[in-house]
C-alpha cells in the first residue's frame, strides 16, 4: 500500500495559487509563524448583507492526513451567526465533516464558508439564539442582532 | 459420596416398634408400616447422647431409618459378644429376606477385631447405618470420635471401607435397645403385651424394631437454595434463547440486506450510516496507465483510437461506460508510427518509486477521456509519458498515491464527481447499524406513501452518489465549490438499479443532496419521536436490537 503524501507539498501548492490568484472573500489568508500547517484567515463580511463590512479572524489547522482529511476551521472573532457557536467559533458546516473532499482547497473552504454567512441553516444551529430569531421569521431583529456585532466583534488587526 | 468434614452429625436416635405385613404377600408399601401404640410396645427417643464415628456416605440432611437388627457373625468371631447379646436378639433371619427394606445395625463395640468382623457382616446386608454402643452399662455421651476407644488400629481406614455412617450411642442405651431387640425378634405372642397387641394385629405380621437417626443439615435451606437455582437457570435460559434468537434475526437480516445491496436494490452509501471504503482488491481492478496529455497527441491519431480525447471545453456527459480502457490501447501500440511525432520519445519511463506493490491492471499509455491535466488531490499537472495516473470508472483520473490512500481510507466515492467507484454488485460488510437504519427508512417510506406498494427503490431513487444522508446532527448546506480545473463530471448511469433516472447537473445535484439529507434527518427524527415507549426502552436496553 502507497503511503499518502505529505500534505506539503500540496500546502505549498496551494499558497503558490493562492498568490497567483487571491480570493476575494478573505482580506488575509496564509500560514501563520510559516507553519504550512496551521493558518490564519481574516473573512469578509458579503456585501449586500447584514454581515457586509465586517471583518472576522479564523483560525485553520490542517491535519497530517490532509487533504483527505478536512482542515479543522474556527472562527476567532464572535460572529453571530446560526451555525457558528459564538464562543468557540465552531462551524457547522458539511464541507467540514462528511462532504469533505480531498478537491476543495482551503481557498475554496474559505469561499464556502463566506457563503455560509449567506445562506444559514438555523435548523441544525449552534447559536440558538439567532436561530430562533430566523425560525420566528423575524428577519429585522436578525439583522439588526448580526448588524450589531458585525459592528461590535469586528476584527481590528490584530 | 465420601466423608466430608462436619457435612453429617447426628443430632438423636428415635427407636421404635413397627407392625408390617409381610411383604412376601403384601409387597413394601409404606403405608403398611404403622408404629405400635408406645403404650404398648417400646419406643425410645434419645436427643443428645450419640456421637458420629464416620460420615461415609451420608447425605446431609437426609435422615437414616430402617429395621434395627444384630449382624450374625461367622461361628467363632467374637466369642466376647455371647455375653452381651441375648441370644434371641432380632437378627437377619427375623427380617424378611429381602434387600428392599433399609436396616439399621446394631452392635456392642466390645473390641477392633469384633467391630471390623461386626461391620463386615453389616456390609453383605441394605444397611443404611450402624450404631455402635460400648457394653459399660455408662449413661454418658460417648467419647468424640478421634477418642483412642474407637482406635480399630488402621489409621481410620475402616471409616472408608464401610460404605454406611456409624453412630455410638451411650452404653445404657445401647444395651436396653439390645435387650427389646430380643423380645421383638419373634412371633407377636411371645412379645410384652403380646395378648394385647395380638388383639389388634394380624398375628402373621411382623412387629420388630425399627430406629431412625436424625442428621444435622436438615433444614428449608437447601431446598431455598435448589429454589434460587432453578429461578437462575431459567432466566441464564431464557437470556440465552432471546439472544440466540436476536443473533440468528439479525444474521439473516444483514443476509437480506446484503443481499439487496449485491442485487442493486439498496444504496448502502444512502443510509450513511458508516463512511464506505474501497477494499484494495476493487482498487487494483481500476486501470492504471501513464498519463498522455490530450494536446500532446495530434488530432490525426484519433483516426487510429476509437475514442479521441474531447478538448477541455467540450464536457462529454454521456460518455459509454465501460470499454474505455481497452478502446484506446491501439494508440500506444504503435508508437513509433510516423503519424504520432510524440511517439518518437523513448517509452514511459518507470516511476521512480512505484505507489503500489501488488500487481495492477497496468494499461499502455493512453489519453485519458477527459482533459484533466491536473490530478485535483495534489494539485500537481501530470507530466504525459510520465506520470502514472488511475482511472475511476467515472473516468476522473488522478495520481495513485494519492488517491489510493483516500479510496482506501476515507471515501468510495470521486473526489470530484462524488460518483461511486464501487462495483454495482459490491457490499461492504453489513453491520447491524445498517440493517437498523434501512429498516427504518423503509418503514418510513411505507408510513409516508400508504397508498403505495412499499417498495425501496422509490426511497433511494437517486443514483448512489447523488443522496447521501449527512450522519452529523445536521449541517449547514452549501454547494462544494470545485476547482476550475474540474471538467463537467460524466454522469456515468449505474445499470442495474437506477437506470432511466435523471442526470442531475453538479450544482443541482449537492442542492438535491443536501435537501435529501435533510428532509431524511427529519423523517428519521419524526420516526424515532413516534415509535412506541416499549421500543424505546427495549432500543436503549439492546441497542444492537432494532
Amino acid at each position: 500500500m502507497s503511503k499518502a503524501q505529505s500534505p506539503l507539498k500540496r500546502l505549498t501548492r496551494e499558497l503558490q495559487d493562492l498568490q497567483d490568484e487571491p480570493n476575494d472573500a478573505v482580506l488575509r489568508l496564509g500560514p501563520v509563524d510559516d507553519d504550512l500547517f496551521h493558518w490564519h484567515a481574516v473573512l469578509k463580511g458579503p456585501a449586500g448583507t447584514a454581515y457586509e463590512g465586517g471583518l472576522w479572524a479564523l483560525s485553520i489547522t490542517i491535519p497530517p492526513n490532509y487533504p483527505n482529511a478536512p482542515p479543522k476551521v474556527r472562527f476567532e472573532t464572535p460572529i453571530c451567526h446560526p451555525n457558528v457557536h459564538f464562543q468557540t467559533g465552531e462551524i457547522c458546516l458539511d464541507l467540514l465533516k462528511d462532504k469533505w473532499a480531498p478537491t476543495i482547497t482551503i481557498s475554496i473552504l474559505l469561499t464556502s464558508i463566506q457563503q455560509l454567512l449567506t445562506s444559514a441553516e438555523p435548523d441544525s444551529p449552534l447559536n440558538v439564539d439567532i436561530a430562533q430569531l430566523f425560525r420566528q421569521g423575524d428577519w429585522a431583529g436578525a439583522e439588526s442582532l448580526i448588524r450589531y456585532y458585525t459592528q461590535v466583534e469586528r476584527w481590528d488587526g490584530r | 459420596m465420601s466423608d466430608s468434614i462436619g457435612i453429617t452429625a447426628a443430632l438423636g436416635l428415635t427407636v421404635l416398634t413397627l407392625s408390617f405385613p409381610d411383604p412376601g404377600y403384601f409387597g413394601i408399601l409404606q403405608e403398611n408400616f404403622k408404629p405400635v401404640d408406645t403404650s404398648l410396645s417400646f419406643s425410645l427417643q434419645e436427643n443428645s447422647k450419640i456421637r458420629t464415628l464416620s460420615t461415609t456416605a451420608s447425605s446431609p440432611g437426609e435422615d437414616l431409618d430402617g429395621l434395627l437388627y444384630v449382624p450374625t457373625l461367622h461361628r467363632g468371631q467374637c466369642p466376647e459378644a455371647a455375653g452381651l447379646i441375648p441370644v434371641n436378639a432380632t437378627r437377619r433371619v427375623n427380617l424378611p429376606d429381602t434387600n428392599s427394606i433399609n436396616l439399621i445395625a446394631l452392635a456392642p463395640w466390645i473390641n477392633p477385631s469384633c467391630t471390623l468382623a461386626y461391620m463386615a457382616a453389616a456390609q453383605m446386608d441394605p444397611v443404611k447405618t450402624f450404631i455402635f454402643y460400648l457394653p459399660d452399662n455408662s449413661t454418658a455421651i460417648p467419647p468424640l470420635a478421634n477418642n483412642a476407644r474407637w482406635s480399630i488400629g488402621d489409621g481410620g481406614r475402616w471409616k472408608t471401607t464401610y460404605r454406611y455412617p456409624v453412630f455410638a450411642i451411650s452404653g445404657s442405651t445401647g444395651g436396653l435397645i439390645m435387650q427389646n431387640l430380643a423380645y421383638y425378634s419373634d412371633n407377636v405372642t411371645n412379645m410384652p403385651n403380646g395378648e394385647i397387641l395380638s388383639q389388634h394385629i394380624d398375628p402373621r405380621s411382623y412387629i420388630r424394631l425399627a430406629a431412625e437417626v436424625e442428621v444435622s443439615g436438615h433444614n428449608s435451606l437447601p431446598s431455598l437454595w435448589v429454589f434460587l437455582l432453578i429461578v437462575l437457570g431459567i432466566l441464564i435460559m431464557i437470556i440465552a434463547v432471546t439472544s440466540f434468537f436476536l443473533q440468528w434475526l439479525q444474521r439473516k437480516r444483514r443476509e437480506a440486506l446484503r443481499r439487496r445491496v449485491i442485487s442493486g436494490e439498496v444504496d448502502i452509501e444512502a443510509l450513511g450510516i458508516r463512511r464506505v471504503t474501497v477494499p484494495a482488491s476493487v482498487l487494483q481492478q481500476m486501470p492504471l496507465y501513464t498519463f498522455v496529455s490530450d494536446n500532446a497527441v495530434p488530432k490525426s491519431s484519433s483516426d487510429t483510437s476509437t475514442q479521441s480525447s474531447p478538448p477541455t471545453s467540450s464536457p462529454a456527459p454521456l460518455e459509454p461506460p465501460s470499454s474505455k480502457p481497452e478502446a484506446p490501447s491501439s494508440n500506444p501500440n504503435n508508437p513509433n508510427s510516423p503519424t504520432n511525432p510524440i511517439a518518437s520519445q523513448p517509452s514511459p519511463l518507470p516511476p521512480a518509486d512505484p505507489p503500489l506493490s501488488e500487481p495492477s491492471k497496468e494499461l499502455p499509455p493512453h489519453p485519458a477521456p477527459f482533459s484533466q491535466p491536473t490530478c485535483a488531490i495534489c494539485l500537481d499537472d501530470f507530466t504525459p509519458y510520465e506520470t502514472r495516473i488511475r482511472e475511476l470508472p467515472c473516468h476522473h483520473i488522478f495520481h495513485p498515491e494519492c488517491i489510493d490512500p483516500f479510496l482506501r481510507q476515507n471515501s468510495s466515492l470521486c473526489p470530484m464527481c462524488k460518483l461511486s467507484v464501487l462495483p454495482a454488485d459490491y457490499s461492504p460488510p453489513i453491520t447491524n447499524a445498517m440493517v437498523r437504519r434501512e429498516r427504518l427508512l423503509r418503514r418510513m417510506r411505507r408510513n409516508l406513501h400508504p397508498h403505495d406498494p412499499p417498495s425501496i427503490r422509490e426511497v433511494l431513487r437517486f443514483p448512489r452518489s447523488v443522496v447521501r444522508s449527512s450522519s452529523g446532527a445536521g449541517t449547514g448546506a452549501v454547494a462544494p465549490v470545485l476547482p476550475t480545473t474540474e471538467v463537467p463530471a460524466p454522469v456515468r448511469v449505474r445499470p442495474p438499479s437506477s437506470g432511466g433516472t435523471s442526470l442531475a447537473p453538479p450544482d443541482s445535484a449537492a442542492a438535491l443532496r443536501a435537501q435529501g439529507a435533510e428532509i431524511r434527518e427529519r423523517m428519521l427524527e419524526a420516526e424515532a419521536a413516534r415509535a412506541p415507549v416499549w421500543r424505546k426502552v427495549v432500543g436503549k436496553m439492546w441497542p444492537r436490537l432494532g
